[in-house]
Parts: structure tokens; C-alpha cells; sequence
């Protein structure tokens, strides 16, 4: 419990960063203590967890530095932020009286250094303007997740977030060289930039996919890629069923092959993206860039592979092409489904989970029909694999309800949360992982220990190490003691 | 009442790229793109359902015109539960045919009578916000265009609000009648369960051969004028293609503390324009 009150607090943060950088807004407040996992309760007015003491803009690490020694001084909880796109719960503040640290101010693209490949930003540069700099100098990060417009290399770090085109660039973890980060007893720890080492364990994990839990991440150097958008090969298939498209996908990565989308849609959520031809059957979709020779030559594989197959329908490829360009959110989506939210009372929710080839159509089947049976006011269920790699690939379950005879803080409670437990519960079940890309957030939490298994034990002395006030975004990847 | 209401779906233009719109003969290809409802027909759609609603013993029907990518919008409208869901099979072009389009209509609505037909008073695609009120002339009926709200009213009529300038105008009307839908407040259809998707969404939609339809329109009393409008000759022709430049000019703050730029926007900018 904390010796000082929410007024102290913002003005001893005050004398920490400059005072006009430390908000204490009310309505800046009320809408920082959740994020667009509690969209639906906000956007209706309603917040029910503990409004932050104040939101600090931060500028520099030794800032960061100075509030977190703060925060633990008077045992206060923190929790980190940059661009607020987190859909898990993650921005929550989960107790009274958090420091919310915004780190979106810290945008300062320091270095980009085409020679040895590699871009050095402050944790606040948004991702689009990073890729759009690089993208005129003829290089790209190879990172876009649907959140591209609005994120920031901090929070993407810090939730392990991965894009389209992972499976020939990689999740984050593939693309971050090293890294600055500050500690809660205030240290400022920088990971240099080399190409790899065998120099003891790979300490770039202790803050990636950390989700604020343990550190404040302040700076990143991210790989840097040519960039080909004169060689893209779009492949487009209409299957019968996903049995087929998984065992189409797992033989062109077995075989080695790179293509940077492969993605396959079942029949409800390609109808949602491609009404205009998916004909209700699944959707299988592949990119092949990079130089000319290699694009082609892994687009050619991938219809040699596909040709093996019962395929219903080839796509032309400019129907995948449009639609790619239309698949990030901007602000301006975010308005719009605001909008039909309120208006319809229907939402979308989604969970991602992963599994190995061998047990991942039987997880997507067993889910959907128990969620199909158990969850009332469905509108659409579906799923698709997004990011594949050798061993096998992840599922991202899609699911609109219409929020009907409930209040609206009793929506998660009624529909997305029983959802996401069954998801959950059967992924862990099969073996697989019950977090994909979107991180643990704080809704995640009760099975953390089921996730890990005996190795929860290396993940909990990371928490206690690290955190021992237990000061950092608590209820994060760690569920509340009660 | 027999309630019909006529929709078109819309390729979604958003997803046009500049350099698709440069195309021979000004043929530009929006085939590839995503289809959706034209926006006030979705309000027409919302707005039928919304006043079956408020009073029962109505029957809602739907027709639409064009081929089998119609099809998904049927099953929605059926889940939705309108009784009778119709797709005139035209494929072409109708895009700069409003006369063409309004001959099919009150032919269909001529053989099926129903009471009241609600439309919405334009599409994004061509833009020509002509069909409803050529459809009204060929059918002889009463309009009222701009409606906001439908809403029963007693011995059997409607009470109809409308948006005109500078207020709401409210009128009641004895069906047969065709209501144009404006801006509504409710802009979007609501969606299916899937329950009802499974139990509805298989009723099969009534294909009405487009041919059929315009010998009947031949026999129409007023055949000769009505002609007139729907013949080729009638439909305006496609001659220039421009792009619009959207841009609007900008000033960006970027100097002093978020007080002095706030008080440089209002000083400077709003000030005026609020007093």
C-alpha cells in the first residue's frame, strides 16, 4: 500500500519530469486506465478499474530512471506505455494510484545505418513512420502488424508483436539487435548491437515480450531490409475445407520455402474479408517478395505445392493485392468501429493462439464447435493462420456477438471472456501456446502456470528479480495476488 | 402493408488505387474490389426492419439487381428474416442507367404490388440519385424523399420524418406510397446471429429474369414515355474521368507549451469563427 496520496504523487512527478509533462486530466486519466480490451466499456462511458494518479510523458531514460526509483520508493505501480494500440488488458492500471509512463515523446529516429543494416529509434517512434522513412531510401523493417499506424517500437517490443510478413522477416524478437531499457531500481541497461554472440544467455528476451512486467524499454535497433515492392507475387487458392490448406501450408514451409504471407482463412472469416469472391469456401493467400529471382522462384514452388492438392478455385492475384492494401488500422477505423459499436451493439474480439502441425486443425475444429454450441448472440466465428513456420502455426480466432440483455461492463463476462477460456483451455490441452502475438495482457493470467508448465519457475524469478517491489504493470503476465 | 425494399450493392471504392482509375476507353475494372451495401440503401434496409418492429403483420421483401456475387447480401436479408428476398438477373453494366434500373423495378413492383417501397435516394456508384424518382413516375405513386424515420401510424398510414433545411419535417402518408431513405440516424443494418443465419439464411432467393420484366414494361399503358427514359439513347455516357484534389490547407503548431498552442488555435482560428 502506498504512503502517499494521488495529489503528492503528481507533484512529486513533477520535480521528476517537467510539470507541464505530467497530466492529471481527469478525462486523460479515466481514459488511461484501460485499453481496447475494455473498448466496449468505454466507449459506453463506463471505467471501472482504478483511475492512474497521473500520466507522465516521459523524455529520457534517466527520467524513466528517477520515477520508477520514485515508484518503489512508495511501492507504486507503473505501467509503461507508447502507443496504446495493447487489445489484452496490458494498459490496465490494476491498482490504485498507478504512474501511467507514456513514452510516446521519446521519437527521435537516431540512427538509420543502411550499411550495416540496422535502424536505432527511442522507444516512441511510430512504426509507420520509421517504415515509411526507410521505405524511401529503398529498406524496410519487414514489420507490419494491423496495428501499424498506431504503434510505437517500444510497446511492439514489449508485447512480442509480430506482422503480415513474418514468416519471411520474423516476429520483433527476429528483427531487434539490442536495446536500452531501465530497471525498477532505476538502472539503465543497454544491449549492444552485434550480429549474435555466444556470450551467456540472450538477455534481449529479458525485455522483449516483457509487457512492461519487468522493465521500461527506452530505445531499440531493429534490422533493416532492402525493399523489393516491384517483385511482390501475390497467390490466391479457394479450398473446400482447412484440413487442406494446413497441409498445404506445412509442406511449403517443411519445404524450406520463405514466402512472406501465408495465411489461411476458414469459410466464415474469408467470407467476412473476401465476400466478393470467396464463394464460403476458406481462403488461402500467399506473398512472395524479396529479389526478383528468389520471389519468383518461391512463388513457383508454392504453385508446384498447391498444384498437389484439391484446390477449388485459383484467385486472380490483384483481388489479394487490393486487399492487402486495405488491411491496417488506422485512427479513422478505429473511429468507424466505434461507430457500429454503438450503433449495432455488435463488437469483434479476436484470440491467437499456436500449435504445432500435428494438433492444430483438431484445436481450430474443437473450438469452434464448442464455442458455436456453449456461446450465446454469436453474429460470426471463424479463424485463420496468419504466421507459419517450421514446426507449425499460429490461429487467430475471429468472433462478433451482438451484446444483447446485459450491462455494458458485463459484456467480457458474458461473451469474450468464455470464449477466450475455451480457446485457451483447449490450446493448452494440445499442447499448444494460448498466446500468439497479442501477449498475456491481464486476461490471461489464470493460466500462466498451466502455459509454462515447470518452467513457470524461470519466468516467476525473472518477475521476482527484477521486480522485487512488485512495482512493474502488476497483474500483467502475473496474475494478482488476492 | 407488403413492404419492398430496393438495394444495390457497391464495390467499395475506398480500395481503388489511383492508378486504377486510368483505363482505356474509361472502362475502369472494379471487379476486384469488395463489395458492399450502398450506404442508403443499408439505412432503407435498417429502416424497414426497424418500423416491423414497432407494429406487427407486416411482410418485408427485398429486390436487388445483378448476378450471383449478390448472393452473400441475400442470405444476410433472409437471416434478417424478410419474408421474400428477389434478384433480377441483369448482368452489365447499369451504373449510368437509372431509367433502365427503375424500368425493372416497377415492372417487378407492378406484378408483386406491394404497399409501401422504400429506397434509398442514391448510390455512391454513379451518383446519378435519379431511380427512386423515376420509379415514383412510373408507377404514378405519391413520394416523399429524404425520410430520416418511418414510423406506423393509425388507419393504416405512416408518419414520415424528413430532413430538410433547417429542421425536421414530419407528414403522414396512406400507402401505396415510395419513401426515399436520406440520412438516417441508424446508418448501419443490423447483423444476424448465426442461429438465425442456420434457421433463415438458406431460404432461397427468387431469380426473376430481367427479360421477363421488360416485355411486361413494353406492355405498361405509358410504354411509349417510359420507354423514353429507360432506352439507351436515354442514359447518359461516360466522357471524363478527373481526380479530385481533397487536400485542404493546414497550418501546424509546433512551437510553445500545449497552452500556448492552444491559445494560438483558438486566437487565431477559432476565435472567429465562434463569435
Amino acid at each position: 500500500m502506498s504512503d502517499v496520496s494521488r495529489e503528492q504523487i503528481a507533484e512529486d512527478l513533477k520535480s521528476l519530469a517537467a510539470a507541464d509533462r505530467v497530466v492529471t486530466d481527469p478525462l486523460v486519466l479515466k481514459e488511461s486506465s484501460i485499453d481496447r480490451f475494455r473498448r466496449y466499456e468505454g466507449y459506453h462511458g463506463v471505467f471501472l478499474k482504478p483511475f492512474p494518479a497521473a500520466v507522465v510523458y516521459v523524455k529520457s531514460a534517466e527520467e524513466v530512471s528517477a520515477i520508477l526509483k520514485y515508484a518503489g520508493a512508495h511501492k507504486l505501480n507503473v505501467v509503461p506505455r507508447t502507443g496504446q494500440s495493447a487489445t489484452e488488458g496490458g494498459l490496465e492500471t490494476a491498482l490504485e494510484n498507478s504512474i501511467v509512463i507514456d513514452g510516446s515523446r521519446m521519437d527521435e529516429i537516431i540512427k538509420i545505418d543502411t550499411y550495416n543494416m540496422q535502424a536505432t529509434v527511442q522507444c516512441g517512434v511510430p512504426l509507420q513512420k520509421l517504415d515509411e522513412l526507410l521505405r524511401e531510401k529503398g529498406f524496410t523493417t519487414g514489420h507490419s502488424p494491423q496495428s501499424k499506424p498506431l504503434a510505437q517500437l517500444g510497446g511492439l517490443t514489449a508485447t512480442r508483436s509480430i506482422g503480415q510478413f513474418s514468416t519471411l522477416y520474423g516476429g520483433i524478437e527476429d528483427m531487434i539487435v539490442g536495446l536500452e531499457a531501465v530497471f525498477p531500481n532505476g538502472q539503465i541497461s543497454r544491449i549492444k548491437n552485434v550480429p549474435r554472440r555466444a556470450a551467456g544467455p540472450d538477455i534481449r528476451h529479458i525485455a522483449i515480450g516483457s509487457e512492461g512486467t519487468l522493465c521500461f524499454i527506452t530505445e531499440v535497433t531493429v534490422k533493416i531490409f532492402p525493399f523489393f515492392p516491384d517483385n511482390y507475387v501475390f497467390l490466391g487458392y479457394l479450398l473446400d475445407d482447412m484440413d487442406t490448406g494446413f497441409r498445404i501450408l506445412r509442406d511449403v514451409m517443411a519445404a524450406g520455402y520463405k514466402p512472406s504471407v501465408a495465411r489461411l482463412y476458414d469459410g466464415p472469416d474469408g467470407s467476412y474479408h473476401f465476400s466478393h469472391f470467396s464463394e464460403d469456401k476458406c481462403v488461402l493467400i500467399f506473398v512472395a517478395e524479396g529479389p526478383k529471382p528468389l520471389a519468383d522462384a518461391t512463388a513457383q514452388a508454392i504453385r508446384d505445392i498447391t498444384a498437389g492438392y484439391p484446390i477449388y478455385k485459383t484467385v486472380a492475384p490483384k483481388l489479394i493485392d487490393r486487399w492487402f492494401a486495405q488491411l491496417n488500422w488506422d485512427p479513422s477505423n478505429i473511429e468507424e468501429e466505434k461507430r457500429e459499436i454503438m450503433e449495432l451493439n455488435n463488437i469483434c474480439n479476436t484470440t491467437e493462439i499456436s500449435a504445432d502441425w500435428s494438433t492444430i486443425h483438431s484445436i481450430y475444429e474443437v473450438c469452434i464447435k464448442r464455442i458455436a454450441d456453449e456461446i450465446p448472440d454469436l453474429t460470426l466465428l471463424g479463424g485463420h493462420s496468419s504466421h507459419s513456420y517450421l514446426n507449425g502455426t499460429n490461429l487467430y480466432f475471429v468472433y462478433f456477438y451482438n451484446v444483447v440483455d446485459c450491462e455494458p461492463q458485463e459484456e467480457l463476462t458474458k461473451y469474450h471472456l468464455p470464449i477466450k477460456k475455451i480457446i485457451v483451455e483447449e490450446t493448452i490441452k494440445a499442447g499448444g501456446s494460448m498466446c500468439h502475438h497479442h501477449g498475456v495482457g491481464k486476461h490471461r493470467t489464470a493460466w500462466i502456470e498451466d502455459e509454462y508448465g515447470s518452467s513457470y519457475y524461470m519466468l516467476k524469478t525473472l518477475k521476482e528479480a527484477f521486480d522485487p517491489e512488485g512495482i512493474m504493470n502488476m497483474g500483467t503476465i502475473f496474475p494478482l495476488e488476492d | 402493408m407488403k413492404i419492398l425494399v430496393c438495394f444495390k450493392v457497391v464495390p467499395d471504392l475506398d480500395a481503388m488505387r489511383q492508378e486504377d482509375w486510368v483505363a482505356e476507353d474509361l472502362a475502369v475494372d472494379v471487379s476486384f474490389l469488395p463489395r458492399e451495401w450502398n450506404s442508403f440503401d443499408e439505412s432503407a434496409l435498417e429502416t424497414a426492419l426497424r418500423l416491423a418492429d414497432a407494429s406487427g403483420g407486416h411482410q418485408l421483401s427485398a429486390v436487388s439487381i445483378g448476378g450471383s456475387l449478390l448472393n452473400p447480401f441475400f442470405k444476410t436479408l433472409a437471416a434478417l428474416k424478410f419474408d421474400e428476398v428477389f434478384r433480377i438477373e441483369l448482368d452489365g453494366d447499369l451504373r449510368f442507367s437509372p431509367g433502365r434500373i427503375a424500368a425493372l423495378l416497377a415492372a417487378f413492383i407492378r406484378r408483386e404490388q406491394f404497399d409501401v417501397v422504400l429506397c434509398g435516394r442514391q448510390s455512391g456508384v454513379g451518383d446519378n440519385a435519379q431511380t427512386p424518382l423515376i420509379l415514383t413516375e412510373m408507377l404514378g405513386l405519391p413520394c416523399i424523399t429524404q425520410a430520416a424515420e418511418v414510423h406506423p401510424a393509425p388507419e393504416n398510414s405512416l408518419r414520415v420524418i424528413s430532413r430538410v433545411e433547417g429542421g425536421l419535417l414530419e407528414q403522414r402518408i396512406r400507402p401505396p406510397c415510395i419513401l426515399t431513405i436520406g440520412d438516417t440516424q441508424s446508418t448501419y443494418l443490423r447483423i444476424p446471429t448465426l442461429k438465425d443465419r442456420m434457421q433463415y439464411g438458406k431460404r432461397p432467393v427468387t431469380v426473376i429474369d430481367a427479360r421477363e420484366l421488360e416485355q411486361d414494361s413494353d406492355a405498361d399503358s405509358d410504354a411509349g414515355y417510359h420507354a423514353g427514359l429507360s432506352s439507351p439513347r436515354a442514359q447518359p455516357r461516360l466522357v471524363k474521368l478527373e481526380p479530385v484534389d481533397n487536400r485542404r490547407a493546414g497550418v501546424v503548431i509546433d512551437t510553445g507549451t500545449p497552452q500556448e498552442k492552444a491559445r494560438l488555435l483558438y486566437e487565431r482560428y477559432l476565435q472567429e469563427r465562434l463569435s
